[in-house]
């Protein structure tokens, strides 16, 4: 890990975790910019794939399959169609963001019924 | 006897069913979809529309309207409650109803008369049809395609033909109790001979029917 710069003042008040915690605290500052004023913690971003499970019919997917099979592009077997958010999320550390997002997945990005997600923190 | 009338950012069929119903001599008012409360109301309607502009999925915001709290508190009490269309898909993501709907097979968006059956007669929303009664009822959706993964449910109209890939040919399914019924077709838009068809009353009739038994 490069310069982390000075210690942070939220981590006088208990906001952020000790330094070398085990819960993958993103350190700010790490990256040359500067550390940012919020109480909040930082921005993350984060990118969440919702992922019709297999065993649901993907009309879009099937008709675009046909679309590359009348373009010649018989070499198609499967094609699905899933959606990706690209969000951006406020939090001291990554397990709190991926718990964060994992809610906002149960409860609105994706319905159970017919999906599953997958959530990746960038860097 | 009142039926309430769920109106969402987007529905665009309440003035036809409340219209509809009271064709009927039945009474119904539309409810904000802010309201918190169904007092005073004996059933609930969740008309057609496009309730926040099917963002995300179809009925996947509104089914966190404050309202519908209420909404579910009607369906585990037993009282009637209704979907059509966009309220069908407003169940289903609510999970008052099983399943879900996606996009129709073709990826068409269907806007015709069906020719439908009903399959299941004890229902609040079909006990005035005869057993296997054959109806001809406008169905207006690009979602209408209804997918069962957990068998939950019971399909109580069906396509006659297939025009959009629902499970079981699915048009209508209701809860294991029928007090809640969701019916992708339109029955208010098949209620008066202007409109091509008065066959939708049937279903109307029978949820004004299940009010005076209750």
């Amino acid at each position: 890990m490069g310069e982390i710069g000075p210690p942070s003042p939220l981590a006088e008040l208990g906001v952020l975790p000790p330094f070398g915690s085990a819960s993958g605290r993103r350190v700010r500052g790490a990256r040359g910019t500067p550390p940012v004023a919020s109480l909040q913690g930082e921005n993350v971003k984060v990118r969440v794939e919702v992922i019709r499970r297999p065993e649901i019919a993907d009309p879009e997917g099937t008709t675009i399959k046909r679309a590359l099979h009348e373009l010649g592009h018989t070499s198609v077997t499967e094609m699905r169609v899933n959606r990706v958010f690209h969000l951006e999320v406020d939090g001291a550390t990554d397990d709190e963001i991926r718990s964060k997002v994992e809610e906002m997945c149960h409860q609105l990005l994706a319905n159970p019924v017919l999906e599953d997600f997958k959530i990746e923190l960038l860097p | 006897m009142t039926t309430a009338v769920v109106v969402f950012p987007g529905t665009n069929c309440e003035h036809d069913v409340v219209s509809a119903i009271t064709g009927l001599g039945g009474n119904a008012r539309l409810v904000w979809h802010r309201e918190t409360s169904l007092d005073g109301y004996d059933s609930v309607i969740l008309p057609g529309g496009f309730a926040h502009g099917d963002a995300l999925r179809t009925g996947a915001i509104a089914r966190f309207s404050p309202i519908m709290g209420a909404v579910s508190q009607f369906a585990e009490q037993g009282k009637p409650v209704v979907g059509i269309c966009n309220g069908f898909q407003i169940l289903c993501e609510a999970g008052i109803l099983p399943g879900a709907l996606i996009a129709n097979r073709d990826l068409s968006y269907i806007c015709r008369f069906v020719e439908v059956e009903v399959t299941d007669t004890a229902t609040i929303l079909t006990n005035a049809a005869e057993p296997s009664q054959q109806l001809r009822i406008p169905l207006n959706s690009y979602e209408g395609n209804w997918v069962n993964p957990d068998g939950e449910g019971r399909v109580v109209v069906r396509y006659r033909g297939d025009p959009n890939g629902s499970t079981e040919g699915a048009a209508a399914v209701a809860n294991e109790a029928g007090n809640v019924v969701g019916i992708m077709p339109h029955p208010e838009r098949a209620s008066d001979p202007l409109l091509g068809s008065t066959d939708g009353l049937v279903f109307l009739r029978s949820l004004l029917n299940s009010l005076v038994s209750v």
